[in-house]
């Protein structure tokens, strides 16, 4: 059959609603995250914690268990006890692994779209940008929470289930809730900067490197200043507020109403996230669009 | 069927000049857009898609506004001038992908994915990684999208770049074939016999500003200063030479390298061609092959753009 003469008819079947546009996206990129073997390996790592922590609260709540190993369960107690304070630590020691995540997720989301020209192809299909931002740092989040906030909750769940006692949750909504925000003061404004530097670039590596740059270079800057100011001049603590990490830093234990490290309120440094994220909004809506080399 | 009405379109980036007033009604066929690099073709066909915003003036298809309305997009097709793509997926995962993002179920956008690959005579390639593929069947790959859909209006920047020559065959005819069925196709290349191969209607732009629109021959003969080359094969071409030397529409007689040949600059072609057959047959002389060299769309491009 000449080849002119093999064609199409008009689809007529029921089209994906537009609201849920932005899942393709998101399920593509999760999905080919997930074929590579060096990211499953990373992954299953920066979960490992969580693996060893699920083997704490199940001694915990079964420390006869111990004594199969010729433990005496009373020794043990008090290092396997566990209070508002074990998943703090928790979310803390898992926000190394969102940081981990964060770059072999994200630094290539749409610095890869960029590179290949198909940011393009994405815009002249009947999705709107939104569905685009929103599927692509549907990916990083998907990845983030699945670091952090989801072993944590699991975690609290296991308690219970460990436990019998399914009371331990709705005597702790305040403590699900605290997860709940702790994790996103991390992952919320680390998946905007990375998606934000991503955009701007269209190489993983110089995202990766550009991402470091912006978290780890104003932190060496503040400690320098802090060190070297004169708190009779003005409080030093508030050069903490130039820098994220110091940021994610104070913010955390306000969630958890444990003792702030900087002397500085906390609202100032909600404030300045927001703005952070605020600019990385700024920056994403002027980097994705369509643009044209003028030769 | 839709058209495209552009009206008072302008574009810049910053202080450099993207396309410049620019208005054109483009009725369904295919339709060549032809430039330079830097006219403006892209900017133009971006517009078009609904990626950029025209400054100033806009553009309707089928009367709607292209920006920001995106179902509209959804009988737009757009094959961009890119060169990779997502490497790691399989040409028929690709295409199913970008089928979803037009709205597809999921069995209807598999079923469309492999239709499109066998009609882009890439079955064979159905299993392969884009990474593998060879620029000619990117080039495939990167039109079936496009057209997987079934869209009303087609926008092709160069869509047959990297292709073999039967891959290009095919495709022209294919595109010639979407023209008769009414869509609406604009076409970008570089390749001007290409363009030639699919349509005579063009709109030439250059330096951001629409130069011409309509068809080839007519566009011709609106560029009056350039004289038309004809060439004439006469056994006697001296004898004729010294008849068309009287003739006041010629401007200028040559001789060429080939045996009889006769080359003759004229700015009034039908005039030329009214008289030239009672000059010739008066003289008793005889002519094997007359040709106009520079009514094609290759010389109107170089007209224009020079």
């Amino acid at each position: 059959m000449p080849v002119y003469r093999q064609t199409y008819s008009h689809y007529e079947g029921s089209y994906l609603p537009r609201s849920l546009a932005w899942t393709l996206i998101a399920r593509r990129g999760i999905l080919h995250a997930w074929r590579k073997k060096w990211f499953r390996f990373v992954l299953i790592a920066c979960l490992f914690p969580f693996l060893v922590m699920v083997m704490r609260f199940y001694l915990a709540a079964n420390l006869d268990v111990l004594n199969y190993f010729g433990f005496d369960p009373g020794s043990v107690r008090d290092i396997l006890d566990i209070d508002i304070t074990f998943y703090y630590r928790f979310l803390i020691m898992q926000s190394f692994a969102c940081f981990i995540m964060v770059i072999l997720t994200g630094s290539d989301l749409i610095a890869s779209d960029r590179r290949t020209k198909a940011l393009t192809l994405y815009l002249s299909k009947p999705i709107t940008r939104l569905d685009y931002l929103f599927g692509k740092a549907s990916i990083a989040l998907f990845f983030l929470y699945l670091v952090q906030m989801i072993p944590c909750l699991t975690l609290v769940f296991l308690y219970a289930f460990f436990n019998e006692d399914w009371g331990y949750i709705t005597g702790n909504i305040q403590l699900i809730f605290r997860i709940i925000l702790l994790s996103h003061i991390y992952i919320v404004p680390l998946t905007a900067l990375i998606l934000a530097i991503s955009s701007m670039t269209r190489s993983r590596v110089t995202a990766t490197v550009m991402f470091c740059v912006v978290f780890f270079v104003p932190e060496t800057f503040v400690n320098i200043l802090r060190a070297l100011m004169d708190e009779s001049w003005m409080n030093p603590d508030y050069f903490t507020l130039f820098s994220l990490g110091r940021i994610l830093e104070q913010l955390s234990p306000i969630i958890f109403k444990q003792e702030a490290p900087f002397d500085v309120h906390w609202i100032w440094y909600a404030l300045v996230l927001s703005v952070i994220v605020g600019l990385c909004g700024l920056i994403l809506n002027k980097q994705i669009r369509a643009v044209d080399v003028v030769k | 069927m839709a058209d495209i009405q552009i009206k008072n379109l302008s574009k810049w980036y910053g202080e450099v000049l993207g396309v410049s007033n620019i208005t054109a009604h483009i009725q369904p066929g295919v339709i060549g857009l032809l430039g330079p690099n830097g006219a403006g073709k892209s900017t133009l066909l971006k517009i078009l898609t609904g990626q950029l915003r025209a400054d100033t003036g806009g553009a309707t298809i089928g009367g709607i506004p292209v920006w920001n309305r995106i179902h509209l997009y959804e009988i737009i097709g757009f094959c961009p001038d890119m060169e990779k793509f997502y490497e790691r997926l399989t040409g028929w995962e690709f295409l199913t992908y970008m089928a979803r993002l037009h709205g597809m179920s999921k069995s209807k956008a598999r079923k469309t994915a492999r239709e499109a690959l066998h009609i882009m005579g890439l079955d064979d390639a159905i299993d392969k990684r884009i990474g593998a593929y060879s620029k000619g069947m990117r080039q495939r790959v990167k039109f079936a999208q496009a057209i997987l859909h079934d869209p009303e209006v087609i926008f092709l920047d160069e869509p047959m770049q990297g292709m073999d020559p039967i891959g290009r065959l095919q495709t022209a005819e294919m595109i010639r074939e979407y023209g008769r069925r009414g869509k609406t196709i604009l076409v970008s290349s570089h390749i001007l016999n290409e363009v030639e191969d699919m349509t005579h209607r063009i709109l030439v732009l250059n330096h951001g500003q629409l130069l011409a629109e309509g068809d080839v021959h007519e566009i011709r003969e609106l560029i009056e200063e350039q004289p038309r080359h004809v060439r004439i094969l006469c056994p006697e071409r001296r004898k004729l030479s010294n008849i068309l030397v009287g003739c006041s529409e010629v401007q200028t007689i040559t001789f060429g390298d080939d045996p009889g040949e006769l080359m003759v600059q004229t700015l009034s072609p039908d005039a030329f061609y009214q008289r030239l057959p009672d000059m010739v047959m008066n003289q008793g002389l005889s002519i094997d092959q007359i040709e106009t060299l520079d009514d094609n769309l290759e010389s109107v491009f170089e007209y224009l753009v020079k």
